[in-house]
C-alpha cells in the first residue's frame, strides 16, 4: 500500500507562500493606477499610502517566496516531464522581482524625499504594472508546472486504499 | 512616519541583500545556463563545463557541440576507473562519458564515467 506523503516537504513551502505576493503585488499595480487616476480626489493620499504599503509588503514576501521556489526547483526539476517550463517560470519570476524591486526603491526615494514629484509616483506605478504583467505570466507558467506536470503533487493509487 | 519608512527600508534592503547573498553562492537556478539541448537516450562524451555541487548538477558540452544539463538523481552512478566515486570528485574541464535516458524533455543521467 502506498503511504500518503507528509505535507512537511521542503518543496511545499513554495505553494505555502506564493499566493501572498501574487495577490498583493497585482493589487498594488491596480491601486497605483487608481492613485494616479484619482490624484485630485480627497482620498488620493490614502490610495498612495495603500500603494506604498502593499508594494513594500509584497516585495518582501516576493523574495521569501522566490527563495522557497529555488528550494522547490531543485526537487521538481528532477521529476517533471518538461523542465523548460520550470526554467521559464523561474526566469519570469526573476524579471517580475527585479521590476517590482526597482519600483519599490523609487517609491522609497519618493517617500524619503517627501517632495511631491508626480514623475516618481508615475514611474513607481509604471514599474508595478510591468512587474504585475511579468508576475502574471510567471504565475501562469507556475500553474502549468503544477496542473500539467503535477509538480509537488502526490498521485493516489487507483483504488485510494492509502486513504482508508 | 519616519520610523515606519526606516523600518520598511530596512526590511526591503534586508530582503534584497538576502537575495544577493543567495545569488552570490552561485546557487541553483540563478546561475543556470539558459540554452541547453535535449538529445535522445544514449551515451554521450564531452567536457564538464559547469559543475554545481549544491544542486548536484553538471553541464556537459558534447563532442557534437550540444550542451546537456544533467541533474543527478539517487539512481545516477558516478564512477572513475571503474570505482564508484562521490559527486565532489567532479570538476569543470573533466571529460565525461554519460549514459542518459530521455523522459519527456528531461534527461536523466543513468551513469557518468569520469574519463580524464
Amino acid at each position: 500500500m502506498n503511504e500518503i506523503p507528509s505535507m512537511w516537504r521542503k518543496e511545499l513551502l513554495h505553494p505555502l507562500f506564493v499566493h501572498f505576493p501574487i495577490g498583493l503585488l497585482i493589487i498594488t499595480a491596480l491601486v497605483g493606477i487608481a492613485a494616479i487616476l484619482f490624484r485630485n480626489k480627497k482620498y488620493a493620499g490614502k490610495l498612495r499610502f495603500n500603494f506604498s504599503l502593499q508594494l513594500f509588503l509584497g516585495i518582501i514576501l516576493f523574495w521569501i517566496t522566490f527563495y522557497t521556489g529555488q528550494i522547490a526547483y531543485g526537487v521538481e526539476v528532477r521529476k517533471i516531464c518538461d523542465p523548460t517550463v520550470l526554467k521559464d517560470h523561474l526566469y519570469w519570476a526573476y524579471v517580475a522581482g527585479y521590476i517590482f524591486s526597482a519600483g519599490a526603491l523609487i517609491e522609497l526615494v519618493r517617500l524619503i524625499w517627501r517632495k511631491k514629484i508626480a514623475f516618481l509616483l508615475f514611474l513607481a506605478v509604471a514599474l508595478s504594472v510591468g512587474g504585475a504583467l511579468s508576475l502574471t505570466y510567471a504565475g501562469h507558467l507556475g500553474a502549468r508546472v503544477v496542473y500539467q506536470q503535477a509538480a509537488g503533487v502526490y498521485h493516489p493509487s487507483p483504488d485510494c486504499t492509502e486513504f482508508e | 512616519m519616519k520610523k515606519t519608512i526606516t523600518m520598511l527600508s530596512l526590511l526591503l534592503i534586508t530582503s534584497l541583500g538576502f537575495q544577493s547573498c543567495k545569488n552570490g553562492e552561485g546557487d541553483a537556478s540563478s546561475s543556470e545556463i539558459e540554452n541547453t539541448d535535449i538529445v535522445p537516450s544514449g551515451t554521450y562524451t564531452g567536457e564538464a563545463i559547469k559543475v554545481d555541487p549544491e544542486e548536484q548538477e553538471v553541464y556537459l558540452k558534447t563532442d557534437d557541440d550540444k550542451t546537456l544539463e544533467l541533474y543527478f538523481t539517487d539512481q545516477t552512478k558516478l564512477s572513475k576507473d571503474g570505482e564508484t566515486v562521490a559527486f565532489n570528485t567532479l570538476s569543470e574541464g573533466q571529460t565525461l562519458q554519460v549514459e542518459v535516458e530521455k523522459k519527456g524533455k528531461r534527461l536523466d543521467p543513468i551513469s557518468v564515467e569520469i574519463v580524464e
